[in-house]
């Protein structure tokens, strides 16, 4: 669920991240990876299309599958799978969810994603131990669980900005891998109705 | 000669009682200081009993403390000098600060080979769909079985909601952590060592978290340490009750000497009158722990208040001697006993009826106050001749005869008008007392300290274990694991109803981790149809990303799991408290949170027979209420029947009229109580009927000796002024159960006490018809 987290932060990293980088490689320690972060900004609605290739030890091919991303800052974030036909689905994560029968894990995921939107690195840093490059254009940073729990599930994730967030690497304990890779990032103004839906219906669950 | 005999052995008797009752009270398990203890146990219900006291049990050895800091990194450093101090104090058996977290994979394995067991019984599966929503989906795989052992997710998804109580907790760093807007906690696991139920440990306990806050807060002001454990309570309780214990009893027996010294100035009395406290004392105790095998504090607190009580027949006894004296008459002994003997009669009639009262703990009070009275009186009777031939020179002090005096020429004067005055009084009284608020809450009966109810609340709250203290107990007469399942499942659907009806917020059950066998049989038919009709599909679908199944994968073999199994693993152990043996048999509980509507979840969970719906604190509660709304007709009945055993001495006339001032005294202590914010409850009714066997006494003691010499009448005065002392004594203590009784019965005593005069009126208690018979 952690991991569930950690991508929905990832993709609001998207488009947050300042345009303007260094050239020359720089290594980050916690510090700078905590000021790069606070330096993002917030649009309130994010759009993109996203890549996925999931890599799994009991499978002889890369899965590969295409969709599209919406993030809201106000809202959440639906992953909508669109190709292969087969694979078709939708995955809401709003914000906000009353207690169900397991309000620690949900209730820790949305405070997660919204230390994410408010640019709260503490949470984050909670579960993970954060180490940067400045490449040019590009910053990466990688991730490390903080905790034997989450080590148990997670080796590491990957993040790559460009302009925007560009790649997430991760590098799960099992040997399964899962590259998101995002293009095509572009605000519009409103949620359309059955969005809205989704989102409310998702939180009333 | 005889008598000294008898007096010898008496004593002899009372020595060995006193010995047997030092070396039973010494033992852990005799001082009972827990809500449990004062309930009934229900023996139609054994089962609920024996769920009860295995919760108990589970609860018993371990508390918790949740160290609060504004952010992780000093909360961390907190908790490491708590746990430190706490370590250093010795009061645990274990302190667990840091812990691994638990071991997924064990979990995992359990798992591994069960997905055609967890499969859906009742919707078709769609097992295509699953297996590319499995296959594809970004977080489906993470941290769950593989796609090989588990294609469809089946076993992954019933690993994910596995209601696991830490849920709420984050390991960091080998802490339990959670965070809430203004604080980071850190939990710490307190394991208490194994004579926790002993006063000292508690105390050790209590004293080191306390310590260990201190010093926590004096280096880091915004560090904080919240407290949860029956321990804190069971410690408070005690620590309240020896505190109540020491100031009654020091209070009263201050008390009964002064007043023996100063109104009677006799030390062979006062002598005789410590004896028989102390022998009331010893032989209620011994009597209670004979009947009930072990003693409430609730019962020894009450017990010492019998002190200003058992002290009256020396008081009696003694100004009964100095008034033959003033007469100069003899066979003052053969006298005053039947005055003496009716007296102990309507107090014990007073107490036997509170055998009624369907609480063990009101019972101990009762046979406390039975026996101790009655052992009281025999010691009394025994030893005061002895002491009452030694005694010279003992005289009623100036004061005392001139208050006795008074009190004398005041019912002299009493005629008709003031006992229909009376008789208004206490009409007005009825109607007054009917207006009083109501309290039958059962846990008045203990001491909850509210800054340790604050704390609980704190923990509960940032842990989000609002547990609510109903449950279900499922008791099927199989006995057996999977008879319980099977219930445990029946009642699913009812638990949901009961949750979309906002009646409660969600329930933990071991049918959530393991199946019953019948229903991992019924999942495993569907799944076996489900994969035979899907075959061709599923054969394609596994082509098309490249998965190769498993051998044995289109069989769908699978071994039962089992309970008893998962039981066995190490990481069951937040869920073990969920299943007992009683009598042979397994029972299960099923616990719940955030009860908001009690009796619509009773109505909805519980109708067969072994099912039962656990509210044992509400379910008293009101049997309390039931037995205090017929109380005015108990206190009626009571009259009666004192009234019949007064006739037989005096006529029912004269019975009557000494029974007047008490009946003043009974309609208006619960208005007076309420006055100084006393609710009414079946403890105010308690008081009431003892206010009718003790207040009695001052006119029995008046009519039969009091009215004719200063120093009966002076007697009539110190033992109303010793029992008042008690009693009032009892009002401070600090269980509200017994505060409330004690109120209440120093109003009625007072009040009784002080209309006393009434009993003398009209006709003239010196005429010969109307004395005695």
């Amino acid at each position: 669920m952690r991991l569930r987290s950690v991508i929905c932060w990832s993709l609001l990293l998207y488009s947050y991240v300042p345009h303007a980088l260094a050239a020359t490689p720089v290594l980050l320690d916690e510090t700078a990876c905590r000021e790069a972060f606070a330096a993002i900004g917030r649009p309130p609605l994010l759009r993109a299309e996203f890549t996925q290739e999931k890599t799994l030890p009991d499978v002889a091919r890369p899965l590969r599958t295409k969709g599209e991303l919406l993030v809201s800052a106000e809202l959440g974030v639906i992953l909508r799978t669109l190709s292969p036909e087969f694979a078709r689905s939708t995955k809401v994560m709003p914000l906000s969810r009353p207690n169900t029968d397991r309000p620690g894990i949900e209730a820790r995921i949305s405070r997660m994603i919204r230390a994410v939107l408010v640019g709260e690195y503490g949470q984050l840093a909670e579960f993970f131990s954060a180490q940067g490059r400045r490449d040019g254009a590009q910053l990466h940073l990688t991730l490390t669980p903080k905790s034997a729990e989450v080590r148990s599930a997670l080796q590491s994730i990957e993040l790559r900005f460009g302009t925007y967030l560009e790649q997430v690497d991760i590098n799960e304990a099992a040997g399964s891998k899962v590259r998101l890779m995002f293009t095509g990032f572009r605000p519009t103004p409103d949620l359309s109705a059955d969005e809205r839906r989704s989102f409310a219906e998702a939180a009333a669950r | 000669m005889i008598h000294h005999r008898w007096l010898t052995l008496w004593l002899l008797l009372l020595g060995a009682v006193a010995a047997w009752t030092a070396q039973r009270l010494s033992q852990v398990q005799a001082v009972r200081s827990d809500l449990l203890a004062l309930l009934p146990r229900a023996s139609e219900q054994t089962p609920v009993q024996a769920a009860l006291e295995h919760l108990a049990a589970s609860g018993a050895n371990r508390a918790f403390l949740l160290v609060s800091s504004p952010n992780l990194p000093a909360a961390i450093v907190a908790t490491d000098e708590v746990a430190a101090s706490l370590r250093d104090s010795g009061a645990f058996a274990k302190v667990i600060a840091k812990l691994p977290p638990p071991q997924g994979k064990a979990v995992l394995a359990f798992f591994q080979h069960a997905a055609p067991i967890l499969a859906p019984t009742q919707a078709t599966a769609d097992l295509p769909r699953r297996f590319f929503a499995r296959s594809y989906g970004t977080f489906s795989t993470t941290g769950t079985l593989s796609l090989a052992d588990d294609p469809f997710g089946f076993a992954s998804d019933h690993l994910r909601s596995l209601p696991w109580p830490q849920a709420a907790l984050t390991w960091q760093d080998g802490y339990l952590t959670v965070k809430t807007a203004e604080y980071t906690s850190v939990l710490v696991i307190l394991e208490l060592r194994p004579n926790i139920g002993e006063y000292t440990a508690q105390l050790a306990v209590a004293k080191a978290v306390d310590q260990a806050e201190r010093d926590l807060r004096r280096r880091n002001p915004a560090a904080s340490v919240n407290r949860l454990g029956g321990v804190f309570y069971a410690e408070a309780a005690q620590t309240g009750a020896r505190h109540d214990t020491d100031l009654i009893s020091i209070g009263s027996v201050l008390g009964v000497v002064l007043l023996m010294l100063l109104v009677f100035r006799s030390i062979a009395m006062l002598a005789t009158a410590l004896a028989s406290i102390a022998a009331g004392v010893v032989g209620g105790t011994a009597a209670v722990l004979l009947v009930f095998g072990e003693i409430h504090l609730l019962t020894l607190v009450f017990g010492v208040s019998l002190i200003g009580e058992s002290a009256d027949y020396s008081i009696q006894l003694v100004s009964a001697k100095l008034s033959d004296d003033e007469e100069r008459v003899t066979g003052w002994l053969g006298r005053v006993l039947p005055g003496l003997g009716m007296a102990l009669g309507t107090s014990l009639l007073g107490y036997a009826a509170m055998t009624l009262v369907p609480l063990p703990s009101i019972r101990q009070i009762a046979v406390f106050a039975l026996t101790g009275l009655a052992t009281a009186f025999a010691t009394v009777v025994l030893l005061g001749p002895t002491a009452t031939g030694v005694l010279r020179g003992g005289k009623v002090s100036a004061v005392f005869g001139d208050l006795a005096e008074m009190v004398r020429s005041l019912g002299r004067r009493l005629g008709s008008k003031s006992v229909a005055a009376g008789v208004l009084a206490v009409v007005v009284g009825l109607c007054l007392g009917s207006t009083i608020r109501t309290d039958d809450d059962v846990r008045s009966l203990i001491n909850r300290p509210p800054e340790l109810l604050r704390q609980e609340a704190v923990v509960t709250q940032t842990l989000g274990a609002g547990m609510s203290p109903q449950f279900i107990l499922l008791h099927p007469a199989a006995g057996t694991d999977e008879a319980c399942l099977q219930k445990a499942e029946a009642l699913h659907a009812r638990l949901v109803r009961c949750r979309e009806a906002g009646q409660l917020g969600g329930w933990i059950s071991l049918a959530n981790l393991i199946p019953s066998i019948s229903r991992q049989e019924e999942a495993l038919t569907a799944y076996r149809r489900e994969l035979s009709r899907e075959r061709t599909k599923l054969e394609t679908a596994f082509n098309e990303i490249g998965l190769t199944p498993k051998p044995g994968f289109w069989t769908a073999e699978a071994t039962p799991l089992s309970l008893s199994d998962f039981m066995a693993l190490p990481e069951s152990t937040p869920f073990r408290h969920l299943r007992f043996r009683h009598e042979g048999k397994w029972c299960h509980l099923v616990t719940l949170r955030d009860v908001t509507d009690s009796d619509q979840v009773r109505t909805t969970l519980a109708d067969e027979a072994d099912i039962t719906f656990v509210d044992k604190a509400t379910s008293i509660s009101r049997l309390l209420a039931e037995v205090r709304r017929p109380g005015p007709l108990w206190i009626a009945l009571a009259f009666l029947l004192a009234l019949s055993v007064l006739a037989t001495r005096y006529g029912v006339r004269r019975g009557a009229l000494l029974l007047l001032p008490t009946a003043i005294g009974v309609a208006w202590a619960p208005v007076l109580a309420a006055w100084v914010g006393v609710p009414a409850s079946v403890f105010g009714l308690m008081a009431l009927l003892l206010v009718l066997g003790v207040g009695v006494n001052y006119s029995i003691f008046l009519w039969e000796g009091g009215a004719r010499s200063r120093s009966a009448l002076a007697g009539v005065i110190a033992s109303c002024l010793t029992t008042l002392l008690s009693f009032g004594l009892l009002a401070f203590c600090s269980m509200p159960a017994l505060s409330w009784l004690g109120t209440t019965l120093s109003f009625g005593i007072l009040v009784s006490f002080l209309l006393t005069p009434l009993a003398l009126s009209a006709p003239a208690p010196h005429a010969a018809d109307a004395g005695p018979r």
